[in-house]
């Protein structure tokens, strides 16, 4: 972890576009994972985060994960900003069995192991989630426990799926709308506004989505770290 | 009528995953009438990506001027494509699944592998098309 003066900063981008679980092996490879992963990278860059760790294919596995998530939760400190990005399949909640999952190289991360890992983060911190995959707001209703202020940025609803493409038209606006060309663009004030831009011009069938646990966080300027006291 | 409401038991909740996805082959120039009930996005398929063609569709009945390729749209609820007698143009609902043995009649020669969704199972219920010539 480099050390910064004031809140530290990190993140953890995930692109499982390698899939061996048996249930996962025969699916269509997703395609956009890498260009998704570079983009984010570049974005987290542009908005000042210096700790960033990708982990694509084979090595998106879920002890890889689990780890990479709960050392930087646990290493940004009070009033930190921790960005974790998931680009690949899905699986869909089942009311009464699971919440839905990340499926990565081994096996599914479930939604409800994240949280408890994003729960390491002070809370003090803030925690953006960006799911690039179909059922991406599925995340956001577990999510909704964990101590640290948490955004989610979601590709689409919960009950939507995102098609395989080589580029995400998600990841692109989100690019655009924040960090277009490294520069911040000073109309991105607050999630409210990215969350209304996001969704403009965009298929009924699926409609991207930004979603907070706490109201408050709405306001808040996107991929800032808490301000100092 | 294809793929007319085919509900998946056991998984149908308030938020239904609700989706239809069609694919339009078209083999030269053509214009198709589209009738929808939802803001619907028109994708031309080119390669194993898509460029949005043209701006979302409204709801309503547009007409839709389509050079030679594949096209994929998705919507939630039923939709109608009328195509003039004649017109050199094929139309097949798209299975949105993780079962890759359930593709629809194989698509006319030279065209481009359809999308598929980045997720686990079909829809829970599948909205109708209707195809008039």
């Amino acid at each position: 972890m480099t050390s910064v003066t004031g809140p530290r900063s990190a993140a953890v981008h995930i692109g499982a576009d390698d899939l061996r679980h048996p249930r996962h092996a025969a699916w269509a490879r997703p395609l956009s994972c890498r260009d998704t992963v570079e983009r984010l990278s570049r974005l987290c860059q542009a908005a000042g985060v210096r700790t960033q760790q990708a982990l694509l294919g084979p090595d998106a596995t879920t002890g890889r994960i689990r780890a990479a998530i709960a050392a930087a939760a646990a290493g940004i400190g009070p009033g930190g900003l921790l960005v974790v990005t998931f680009s690949g399949h899905s699986e869909r909640p089942v009311p009464g069995e699971h919440d839905g999952g990340w499926c990565l190289h081994d096996a599914v991360l479930r939604h409800v192991e994240t949280a408890a890992l994003l729960a390491a983060a002070p809370a003090s911190a803030r925690v953006v989630v960006i799911a690039d995959t179909c059922y991406a707001a599925a995340c956001a209703a577990v999510f909704t426990g964990v101590p640290a202020t948490t955004v989610v940025l979601a590709a689409c609803a919960e009950n939507q799926a995102t098609l395989n493409y080589q580029h995400s038209e998600f990841i692109t606006k989100l690019e655009r709308l924040t960090y277009h060309g490294g520069r911040p663009n000073p109309d991105c004030r607050s999630y409210t506004w990215l969350r209304r831009e996001l969704r403009k011009d965009t298929p009924d069938v699926e409609r991207p989505d930004v979603r907070a646990n706490h109201p408050a966080a709405m306001r808040q300027r996107p991929f800032r770290p808490a301000p100092r006291r | 009528m294809i793929g007319a409401g085919r509900p998946i038991p056991g998984r149908w909740t308030a938020a239904a995953y609700t989706c239809l996805m069609v694919a339009l082959y078209v083999a030269e120039p053509a214009v198709v009438s589209l009738t929808v009930h939802d803001h619907v996005q028109l994708d031309r398929v080119t390669g194993t990506s898509a460029e949005r063609y043209g701006s979302l569709i409204q709801p309503g009945t547009s007409s839709v001027s389509l050079a030679a390729g594949t096209y994929v749209f998705r919507t939630a609820a039923d939709a109608q494509v009328q195509l003039d007698k004649g017109a050199p143009v094929e139309v097949t609902a798209v299975p949105l699944s993780d079962d890759k043995d359930k593709w629809p009649d194989p698509p006319p020669a030279a065209t481009n592998p359809l999308p598929a969704a980045r997720g686990d199972g079909p829809p829970d219920h599948v909205p109708a098309l209707t195809v008039l010539r």
